[in-house]
């Protein structure tokens, strides 16, 4: 197994990724409407709205960030796997390539979804460097669930509602310290328990993906 | 199995859940705070330990096919899928039904209640992932390993009410140390769960006779040599052509 491939793959990833576009022209404009339309949709209730801002965005990265994993750079060229795997390319090195590119891409969509937020919703700015630590957690978990979910539902019918509904539930511990970290923040408690819960989350989804890369990829060529 | 067989596994176990029924609505002693709605419990308990029960055989099931890949333990897993997907349902109604008069809604933020309603979430699609595959030993795989990774969530469900301590009360029988329950309540109890137990194995071993009808089905059809519908129409030999 040869990880030093890892990088290569993902900026190839990457590459296609910005040709194409599909992530900042289509997934990043349609999950700030969303946030939009929930502002829309609470009403002009300024302390409402800046409480339940945290939570509205967490909801809006996990029902999207499937969607960044499903990409059509990844999921509509599976000749590419092919090719990989006929190169040797190891599976599991695949996987990880697969999974750290979409990390990278759900970084990019938060960092956008940030400032929306902040602009519509006005939360409360504290306990900002625990948040960033989260964020990247739930990008984490989030991009290797994904990429374990997307691989489980290559080529089936209806796999753009299988995906997120194998995803959203399992990262749900995810989203729900994201959270909490914000809310602690606020009431000056301790982040570390959340964090934890999302760390320990993120390495038992990567495992399971690690562990699953092979036999997924078993018979597919 | 012959029809007769068949039939009477599944006639024990509605005798079982008739008589367990009736030992839980008339045997039971009443409860003291919250008269006969308590006895929604020996619907409700027993639904929630055979769906740990589905998901944990349909674990053992996948670890099994992923290492002998033998068709029995892919329709064993689906089959408790299916089931364990319907006591969850149960679990979750009547829940809620009991929520409703004794914490005033019928649902809310219970780390309990939304772990068991993502368990059945999860469970959902599995069986959904495994519709949209055709082909038998692809759809074993992927849904042996969904099979596998979506055990996790059993240990949080059933340590939530350990871990976050609110509405939902924690456990009374599956806890180190003696049951914290009446002695009468805890035997028909145990009476309920012993008769959905029973209904559970009678009802994945009948799915696990149609999982392999329809595979017979599915091996038919693949491997049927009977004329397509092409086939009526016969291509013009190479003389006919020129002729034209």
């Amino acid at each position: 197994m040869n990880a030093s491939l890892v990088r290569p793959l993902v900026r190839a990833e990457l590459r296609a990724e910005f040709r194409a576009g599909e992530v900042v022209m289509t997934t990043i404009p349609f999950a700030a409407s969303g946030l939009l339309v929930a502002a829309i949709a609470i009403g002009a209730d300024t302390p409402l709205l800046r409480r339940v801002g945290p939570g509205m965005l967490w909801t809006i990265v996990l029902l999207f960030g499937s969607f960044v994993t499903l990409r059509r750079t990844v999921s509509g060229e599976p000749t590419r796997q092919e090719v990989l795997t006929l190169l040797g390319v190891d599976p599991v090195i695949q996987w990880v390539a697969r999974a750290a590119s979409s990390t990278v891409l759900l970084l990019g969509v938060i960092a956008v979804l940030v400032p929306v937020t902040v602009v519509i919703y006005d939360p409360p700015l504290t306990g900002l460097a625990a948040q960033a630590v989260a964020a990247v957690l739930v990008a984490v978990g989030l991009g290797a669930l994904g990429t374990l979910a997307a691989d489980l539902t290559a080529s089936t019918r209806s796999r753009t509602s299988l995906v997120p509904l194998i995803v959203t539930p399992l990262t749900l511990p995810l989203v729900l310290a994201a959270v909490q970290v914000q809310e602690g923040a606020v009431y000056a408690a301790s982040p570390w328990p959340w964090l934890l819960l999302a760390a320990l989350t993120d390495v038992t989804i990567v495992l399971a993906g690690l562990l699953a890369a092979r036999p997924l990829q078993e018979g597919a060529v | 199995m012959t029809t007769s067989k068949r039939h009477l596994v599944i006639d024990v176990a509605a005798v079982s859940l008739v008589l367990a029924g009736f030992a839980g609505a008339l045997l039971a002693p009443t409860d003291r705070l919250q008269g006969d709605l308590q006895r929604l419990m020996y619907v409700h308990v027993p639904s929630a330990w055979l769906a740990y029960l589905s998901f944990a055989v349909t674990l053992v099931a996948s670890v099994a096919w992923l290492r002998t890949r033998r068709d029995r333990w892919d329709e064993l897993a689906v089959s408790s899928v299916e089931v364990g997907v319907f006591f969850t349902a149960l679990t979750l109604t009547t829940g809620s039904l009991w929520g409703k008069p004794v914490w005033g809604v019928w649902w809310t933020w219970d780390p309990r209640l939304v772990t068991t309603a993502l368990l059945f979430l999860v469970y959902l699609g599995y069986l959904g992932l495994r519709r949209g595959i055709v082909d038998p030993d692809v759809r074993a795989r992927r849904s042996a390993i969904l099979g596998i990774i979506a055990f996790v969530q059993i240990p949080i469900v059933h340590m939530s009410v350990v871990w976050w301590r609110t509405l939902h009360q924690p456990p009374t029988v599956l806890k180190p140390g003696q049951p914290s329950m009446d002695p009468g309540m805890l035997g028909v109890l145990l009476l309920n769960v012993v008769a959905f137990t029973v209904t559970y194995a009678a009802l994945v071993r009948r799915r696990v006779e149609i999982a392999r009808a329809e595979a017979a089905v599915e091996d038919a059809l693949l491997s049927d040599d009977s004329p397509l519908a092409g086939d009526a129409v016969t291509a013009p030999t190479h003389v006919e052509v020129l002729d034209v």
